[in-house]
């Protein structure tokens, strides 16, 4: 089990600035030559392709920011109240909060922005790769 | 200016330092002085090594560590946020988002505007990288001898940073060694 540094550790409660931290994992090497490091980097590519089969977006409710943490991909510490799923070929799944027959707008509102602004970096990302990919095969100038 | 133009402007004036390290016409500018020269002696041109050596481990230094970042961040998932929201966002775009009690209206539009922020620098570096392996290419032309004494990929990733701190008109530090900039 690996717990995220940002996500308790730092927690104080307070509302400020957003901060950014890179979950930690196994050291990476170190890429000197152009050729490596190109084998490197299409690696790295061709792992997010696998990933980029569906875009899910997951949102959680917690009374306690302090102690959530992650565990083989899902977060602990907090209630899964809205999931969203977008197939490749555009199959959507939409699992929305009820509570006594209403939806929790505040929560939808949160929930529907993350699906777009997800689905907005999803579309930029492969342009960028498919860019990418041309560039890192094609012919060296 | 958009990401693509961004970008576009950032490569010409890589191009624009590359040619210039190509042709050896570099002016005294402190940035590109020190690359001229270690492009110089990687050619077999003239100046010793003496100074140079300390630039180059720098350089080299500077691309290892600078390198190995990039890639573990491009493939890890990174949290957004403190206070009552937080994201863990994958580089691929998905999603987890945790909401506490209480978060305002004010808080959850700061929150999203952090997550795009992340999920557009994520999609900047790989493009950046992209750029380093291109001009690093250029660069290997230029060297007869590049893998004795410098790989082209610390000097591309020096170029490009150069022509970074021309664009936004500021100086490169360069014994800061500093990537605030990425």
């Amino acid at each position: 089990m690996r717990r995220p540094r940002a996500a308790g550790d730092d927690a104080s409660g307070d509302s400020g600035s957003p901060e950014i931290v890179v979950e930690e994992a196994g050291a990476s090497g170190v890429a000197d030559g152009i050729a490596g490091f190109v084998a490197k980097l299409s690696g790295t590519i061709s792992r997010a392709l696998d990933d980029m089969s569906s875009l899910e977006v997951s949102t959680y409710v917690t009374g306690d920011m302090t102690s959530i943490y992650v565990e083989e991909g899902q977060v602990i510490g907090a209630a899964l109240r809205a999931y969203t799923r977008v197939s490749l070929d555009g199959d959507t799944i939409v699992c929305l909060p009820e509570r006594d027959g209403e939806v929790d707008r505040a929560l939808l509102e949160i929930h529907g922005a993350s699906v777009k602004q997800a689905q907005e970096a999803r579309c930029e990302l492969m342009r960028t790769i498919v860019e990418a990919a041309a560039r890192l095969t094609g012919p060296g100038r | 200016m958009s990401a693509a133009t961004g970008f576009a402007a950032l490569e010409a004036k890589v191009h624009a330092i590359v040619e210039a390290l190509g042709r050896d016409e570099v002016a005294d500018d402190s940035g590109l002085a020190r690359l001229a020269r270690i492009v110089r002696h990687a050619r077999g041109d003239g100046e010793g090594s003496g100074a140079g050596d300390d630039e180059r481990a720098r350089l080299q230094r500077e691309w290892s560590e600078f390198s190995a970042r990039v890639l573990r961040e491009l493939d890890e998932h990174a949290w957004v946020g403190t206070g009552t929201l937080r994201t863990r966002v994958a580089w691929t775009g998905d999603l987890q988002v945790v909401v506490a009690a209480g978060a305002s209206a004010a808080e959850r539009a700061a929150h999203l505007g952090a997550v795009d922020e992340l999920l557009a620098a994520r999609a900047r570096r790989l493009r950046l990288l992209v750029t380093i392996v291109a001009t690093a290419r250029r660069i290997s032309g230029l060297l007869v001898t590049p893998a004795a004494l410098i790989s082209a990929l610390p000097v591309a990733l020096a170029s490009v940073r150069e022509a970074h701190a021309r664009g936004e008109g500021t100086r490169v530090d360069a014994d800061a060694g500093g990537m605030s900039w990425l």
